[in-house]
This record gives C-alpha cells, sequence and structure tokens, in this order.
C-alpha cells in the first residue's frame, strides 16, 4: 500500500470575538491508499477543522501531504461532500451537476460526459433521475448525487463530512450499505466524519476517535467480520470502547499517532 | 379554479372601465377625451400611414432601450464583481450606488444637454443610468448571499474568478439579478420616454416625441392616446412575454423562487 495523505504537525486556531481558540496542536495522521478513515469525535473538537484543512479551504500550521504533493489550496484530487443536502446547484440537472466538475477539469466530449454520469448514477442507484432538477429530489437522492459527482472525479481521496447525519434511519443505513459496497468494488480512499459509533464500524476499513482537544487519542484498524452488524465478534468490544472514548474514558497510552 | 375565478374578475372590471370611458367620452366629445374606437382606430392608422409612423418611432425607443440596457447590465455586472472581490472598491461602489439610485434620471438631463447635447448619447447615458444603479445592488445582495457551500464546491473543482462568477455566482444569484434587470428596465422605459418628451426631437426621434409631436405639431390627441396604449402593451409584453418567461425558464424550474 502507498501513501494517499500525510498530516504532520497540523495546528489550526480560530480568533471569534477577540479570543483565539487552538482547535488542533500538532496533530499527526498518515493515511494510506484504499483506507477507508471514519473519525469519531465529541461535537466542537475539530472534525470538520481537519476535513477543511485537508481540503485546502482553510489556512493552516504544519504540512499536508496529498500523493507527495502540499496542500495548499482546494483541488479536485481531494473531493468534499457535505453534509447539507443543498450542496448541489438547483440550477443544474443531477446529470449536469455530476458532469460540470468534469467538464471544469478538461471532459469536453459529450457523449463521454453521458457516459461516465450515467455509469456513476447507476452506482448510486439513481438511474432515471438524470433530468430531474435537485429541488424534486429527496434528501437521500440528494446525498447520492454528490456522492456520484465526488466519485466521477476519481479523486485521490474522499472527504465526506457527516453525508448522512440528516437522513433518517432507514435511508442511513440504506446509503451506508451502498457506499460500502461502491468503496469496495471502487477501492476508494476515504475520510469519513460521523457522530454514529455503528456508521463507523460498518463503513471504515480504520476508525478514529478524536478527543474533546482535537488530538487523536483511539486508532483502530477495524478487523470485524464483513458485512458488520451488530452480532459480529468483537462489535460490542469496539462499540463500547468508542462509545466510552466519546464520554472522554479513552486509553490513555494510544496518545498520538498510530505506529503500525 | 381560482386562478380562473381571477381572471375572470379582472376581466369584468376591465370591460366595466371601458364602458365607462366610452359613456363619458360619446357624452361630452371632448378633444383630449376620445373615445376607445377613435383611439383604435387612430392606433390603426398609425400602423398604416406614412404621416404617423409610430413603428417607427417606437422600434426607435426600444433600440435606445436595448442598448442601454446592455451597455448597464455589463457596466453593473463588471462593478459588482469587482465591489465582492476588492472590499475598497466595494464600499466605494456601495456608496456611489446609494447616492446616484436616489437621483431621478430626468434630473440629470440639464446637465447632460449642456455637457453632452441634446442627442441619442444623452438618452443612452440617461438609460445606463436607470440601469446600473438597481442592477448593481440586486447583483451585489445576490452576490454577497450566494451560500458558502456552493462557494466552496466551486473552490474544490479550483474554478478561478471568471469561472466562480460565471458557473456559481450569477447562476446562484438569478432571482435577484432578474428583479435587478425588472427595476432597471422598468425605471429605463419611464426614464426614456421622458427623456424624450423634454428632448423633442432628437436624432432618432422615439415614441415619447412621437407623443409630443401629437401634442404640439399635429394637435392629434387621439394620437397622444394610441402612443399611451402601445407604451403599455410593450410594457405588457416585456413583463409577461418576456420576463416571466425567463423566470418560468430558470428559477421556478429550478425551485428558486417558491
Ligand atoms: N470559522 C470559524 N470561526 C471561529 N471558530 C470556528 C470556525 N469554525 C469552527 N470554529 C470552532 O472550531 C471548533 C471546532 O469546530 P468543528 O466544526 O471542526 O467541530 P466538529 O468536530 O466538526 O463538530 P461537529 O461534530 O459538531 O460538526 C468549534 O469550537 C468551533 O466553534
Ligand atoms: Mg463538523
Amino acid at each position: 500500500m502507498s501513501e494517499a495523505l500525510r498530516i504532520e504537525n497540523l495546528s489550526k486556531a480560530f480568533e471569534s470575538q477577540g479570543v483565539r481558540k487552538q482547535i488542533l496542536h500538532k496533530l499527526n495522521l498518515t493515511i494510506e491508499e484504499r483506507e477507508f478513515v471514519c473519525v469519531l469525535g465529541p461535537s466542537g473538537c475539530g472534525k470538520s477543522t481537519m476535513l477543511r484543512c485537508v481540503a485546502g479551504f482553510e489556512k493552516y500550521e504544519g504540512v499536508i501531504y496529498c500523493n507527495g504533493k502540499v496542500v495548499n489550496k482546494p483541488s479536485t484530487d481531494r473531493i468534499m461532500v457535505f453534509q447539507d443536502y443543498n450542496q448541489l446547484f438547483p440550477w443544474k440537472t443531477v446529470e449536469a451537476n455530476v458532469q460540470y466538475p468534469l467538464k471544469v477539469t478538461g471532459i469536453k466530449d459529450k457523449k463521454e460526459l453521458k457516459r461516465i454520469s450515467d455509469e456513476y448514477l447507476a452506482k448510486v442507484n439513481l438511474t432515471g433521475y438524470q433530468r430531474y432538477y435537485p429541488h424534486e429530489l429527496s434528501g437521500g437522492m440528494k446525498q447520492r448525487v454528490a456522492i456520484a459527482k465526488a466519485l466521477a472525479l476519481k479523486p485521490g481521496i474522499i472527504l465526506m463530512d457527516e453525508p448522512f447525519a440528516a437522513l433518517d434511519a432507514i435511508t442511513r443505513n440504506k446509503l451506508q450499505r451502498e457506499l460500502y459496497q461502491i468503496s469496495t468494488d471502487e477501492q476508494l480512499t476515504v475520510i469519513f466524519i460521523t457522530h454514529n459509533i455503528q456508521e463507523a464500524l460498518t463503513l471504515g476499513t480504520r476508525v478514529l476517535l478524536m478527543s474533546e482537544d482535537g488530538d487523536i487519542v483511539i486508532d483502530r484498524i477495524n478487523t470485524l467480520e464483513k458485512p458488520v452488524k451488530p452480532s459480529v465478534k468483537g462489535y460490542g468490544e469496539m462499540w463500547d470502547l468508542f462509545s466510552q472514548g466519546l464520554e472522554g474514558n479513552y486509553p490513555r497510552e494510544n496518545r498520538g499517532e498510530r505506529r503500525a | 379554479m381560482r386562478k380562473y375565478r381571477d381572471l375572470i374578475i379582472q376581466v369584468v372590471f376591465v370591460i366595466v372601465c371601458g364602458v365607462c370611458w366610452q359613456l363619458y367620452a360619446k357624452s361630452r366629445n371632448l378633444m383630449g377625451f376620445p373615445s376607445l374606437d377613435v383611439i383604435f382606430n387612430r392606433l390603426v392608422y398609425c400602423f398604416t400611414n406614412e404621416r404617423r409612423p409610430i413603428l417607427q418611432y417606437l422600434f426607435n425607443s426600444i433600440l435606445s432601450i436595448l442598448k442601454g440596457l446592455g451597455i448597464g447590465a455589463l457596466l453593473a455586472l463588471i462593478f459588482s464583481s469587482l465591489s465582492v472581490s476588492s472590499h475598497v472598491f466595494g464600499i466605494l461602489y456601495n456608496l456611489v450606488v446609494s447616492v446616484f439610485d436616489l437621483l431621478p434620471g430626468v434630473a440629470l438631463l440639464p446637465i447632460l444637454m449642456i455637457t453632452i447635447g441634446a442627442n441619442d448619447t444623452s438618452i443612452l447615458v440617461l438609460v445606463i443610468h436607470s440601469v446600473v444603479w438597481p442592477m448593481s445592488r440586486n447583483l451585489i445582495d445576490g452576490f454577497r448571499t450566494t451560500p458558502q457551500i456552493y462557494v466552496e464546491s466551486g473552490r474544490n473543482l479550483g474554478l478561478n474568478i471568471a469561472g466562480m462568477v460565471f458557473g456559481i455566482y450569477i447562476p446562484s444569484s438569478f432571482a435577484s439579478i432578474l428583479s435587478g434587470v425588472k427595476v432597471g428596465w422598468a425605471r429605463a422605459w419611464r426614464g426614456l420616454i421622458s427623456a424624450e418628451m423634454i428632448f423633442g426631437a432628437a436624432q432618432s426621434a422615439g415614441i415619447g416625441v412621437f407623443i409630443n409631436n401629437a401634442r404640439t405639431v399635429w394637435i392629434d390627441y387621439p394620437a397622444v392616446y394610441a402612443a399611451i396604449v402601445l407604451v403599455i402593451v410593450v410594457g405588457v409584453i416585456v413583463e409577461y412575454g418576456i420576463f416571466l418567461q425567463i423566470e418560468k425558464a430558470t428559477i421556478r424550474k429550478w425551485g428558486m423562487v417558491r
């Protein structure tokens, strides 16, 4: 396996109302290609901030390498999928939303664009919805389009910030299964932020916990048998570990970066 | 159903107004208050007769307004893009817009006459003046309220400034741009006709000149009314035939307005 992303000594502070607040302190993290890394952590600990630094949306201290190149601005090799349903452009059809980034990156041939968008919309089970406008879709369908749009670009890494958080439980489970299938088929490299332990254990090949003060305090390879169900061996222990961790009770010796 | 009923109410109202008009006009027989059939006949006469080439006048007005709208919209686009990308330009332009937006174009006429002269350029400047400020207001407003998530989606694709403006900011602000164009058009259309009436015969005489001539030269009041009817018809066509259709083909289709 080769390295997809390396974060070295990432620090980030925000200044608001004249008060400087340090969110991330010298965070280190290395992600290999084809890893599906789920990040858990209490609200406000800095998960989105880390992801936004990786995406290139924020200035930061430290260094982030993506495929060996230093990250200093957004780029299509790191595509963000947001939590907000309204990330699609309402003025474009489903199909045009998927095609637009491809056009921007230089694919001009109409047939080729059509072929790619059809292929990826099929992967997220949206064949037949090509001509719909986003406002004619449900929240779950919009998130599927957003995923198809990200996949179609074949980015080095996909950054997902709680993409399913606003969905109802049934839709959420369905999308988890779909995403799991796609990620194994396509051998995706993903950072996936979530509040949901079940979701992290289902999707992740590796699961991290970020503590209240923005450190990665648990870093586990997910060895649970796939497909992950609450009944598989070891599920309960993993669940307890992260559930305790989210409340601030994590094994202190695990501090710092995982060394394989 | 309700829509249908509303339409009937409106039609009945218009008919009642027409009948009242007709009765009054017939009973008094005033020169300044011709009956509807006289106005209508005059309109037909103006359409067909060389001596009152109303369509030629109308065409001139529409041409000036299209030119003015085009240039005004372009200027508004450039200045608005600059003012959202540069803070200093933004605050200065904001000031300029608030000052000039309050100034009726007709009030500028004496100055334009003395500096530029009573010609087409003055009229063009006036139309641009009526368009540029309200459009800028709406554009800037639309740009500023473009949802962060669209902006970030655009940045994620590595779009440059032009790509962001045309790919993200403009479509996302389409609703306010459209209302800016509407306000701009309405002001320009009114401003233009007033200016034409004040100028008298400019180089290419518009419908305002026609009205003025009908009143002072030809002493033909039915023609004045015919011109007014035409001005209203153009307004209605633009409002329902053009703006409404654009709205239906864009923001309504996109679900960006209720
Ligand atoms: N633009 C900003 N300006 C000032 N403070 C910010 C900004 N963005 C984030 N913060 C602060 O940084 C901290 C971390 O925010 P972040 O969004 O990364 O948390 P999170 O872990 O993603 O939380 P959640 O799980 O609720 O999404 C919060 O305390 C927040 O107030
Ligand atoms: Mg967050």
